[in-house]
């Protein structure tokens, strides 16, 4: 079983955490010092960020809430628990699972993103694999070949390939969604009257929804059908 | 021909190829390599040069990192617009700066690998580079923000190595 490694960060210290094979997880908490499991190296920088390193296997990292979170890793799945603060992410082929972050700027060759909450900026890539955003902020969200989900955000730039979009808007914000082949749905909240841009090459378009000014939805598919519906 | 030994090696890659292809056919496949192609060699400076056609990307060589990110990113830029106008495509390019081996006009060794590492790495219509490259460019290009991504561990590259992503404000 691997030894805990205990750590005393300095108010505000960056988490950086690099892993070739195996699962990272960095969990938030009600505490002042990081503990750090499963890792080859770990060890306080001059600059007073933590750098953690993995060859393989698990590694855990537990520290103050609100912490700013760098992982890097080659394959394995990584999560973000508890609250953390601004967080990027980048992984090789793998999942990303996070609970709550102020920012987030994440990507996988492939692999999907899982968020509950992302308050602020919400950047996210993969190649190939599913997209879900429960709640953000704006959001940059892309897939190659999988579906994307945002259930409230409040505005996004939306690119996918061969995968199916919905995206809820929390409000009037502004939506671009670029989509190859899926079929693209948007929720507006009820009484909100935006002014929509929709086209389809060969699609079909449907807009249930009252037109306006209030925000902007710009869709275009190449071949996947569009609707706006309010909820 | 001769070019200095040191450069960008930059690789493109046009995002959801496959799937174009596999609804729309060869042909029209084919007059979207074209675009690209004509894209590319409209943005080149006259000592840049393209290496070598991958398919759905493309291999390029500039002596010079400042107009190689200008290319880059206007390149980027070029696709973005005809994303909007017409069929939504991205383009995405990976950049590094080192001094790769020659074979004829070719060019490998351990700069290019990374750099066609780091494309894999770049979401649709992105620009990342390595940190050679941000040592030559930072500050020498006009609302250039470089954001960094952290390391990125890379399959087959012994080391996490810190990239960036480039855009304009």
């Amino acid at each position: 079983m691997a030894s805990d490694l205990t750590l005393q960060a300095p108010p505000g210290a960056v988490i950086r955490v690099t892993a070739r094979s195996g699962s990272v997880t960095v969990t938030g908490e009600d505490r002042g010092d990081v503990v750090v499991t499963g890792a080859r190296d770990a060890n306080v920088n001059h600059d007073g960020s933590i750098e953690v390193k993995s060859r393989s296997g698990s590694v855990s990292v537990r520290c103050p809430q609100g912490s700013d979170v760098i992982v890097g890793a080659n394959s394995g799945r990584v999560e973000l628990r508890g609250r953390l603060g601004d967080a990027r992410v980048t992984v090789g082929s793998g999942s990303v699972v996070v609970d709550h972050v102020e920012r987030l700027d994440a990507r996988t060759g492939s692999g999907s993103f899982e968020i509950a909450e992302c308050a602020g900026e919400c950047r996210l890539k993969t190649g190939s694999g599913r997209i879900k955003v429960a709640r953000a902020g704006e959001a940059d969200l892309a897939s190659g070949s999988g579906a994307v989900a945002a259930e409230r955000v409040e505005g996004a730039k939306v690119k996918a390939g061969s995968g199916n979009v919905e995206v809820g808007l929390a409000g009037p914000g502004r939506l671009d969604v670029k989509a190859l082949s899926g079929s693209v749905t948007v929720s507006v909240p009820r009484g909100t009257h935006p002014t929509t841009r929709l086209k389809a090459l060969s699609g079909h378009v449907q807009c249930d929804c009252p037109v306006g000014g209030e925000g902007e939805i710009k869709v275009k598919t190449l071949s996947g059908n569009i609707r706006v519906v309010e909820r | 021909m001769s070019e200095p030994p040191e450069g960008a090696v930059v690789f493109t890659d046009i995002v959801g190829f496959t799937e174009f292809t596999a609804q729309h056919g060869d042909g029209e496949a084919l007059a979207l390599l074209n675009r690209q192609e004509k894209v590319v060699r409209a943005t080149l400076p006259d000592d840049a040069r393209v290496v070598k056609d991958l398919g759905d990307g493309l291999m390029l060589w500039f002596p010079e990192a400042v107009s190689a990110l200008g290319s880059c990113l206007a390149l980027a830029e070029r696709f973005e617009e005809e994303a909007a106008t017409d069929v939504p495509l991205w383009v995405r390019v990976g950049m590094h700066w080192g001094c790769p081996a020659r074979r004829g006009a070719d060019l490998v060794g351990h700069d290019v690998n990374l750099a066609a590492r780091i494309v894999d790495v770049a979401g649709p219509g992105e620009v990342l580079l390595s940190e050679p490259v941000r040592e030559l460019v930072d500050g020498r290009v006009q609302g250039l923000r470089l954001d960094e991504l952290g390391p990125v561990v890379m399959k087959g590259i012994p080391d996490a190595v810190p990239l960036f992503r480039a855009a304009l404000d």
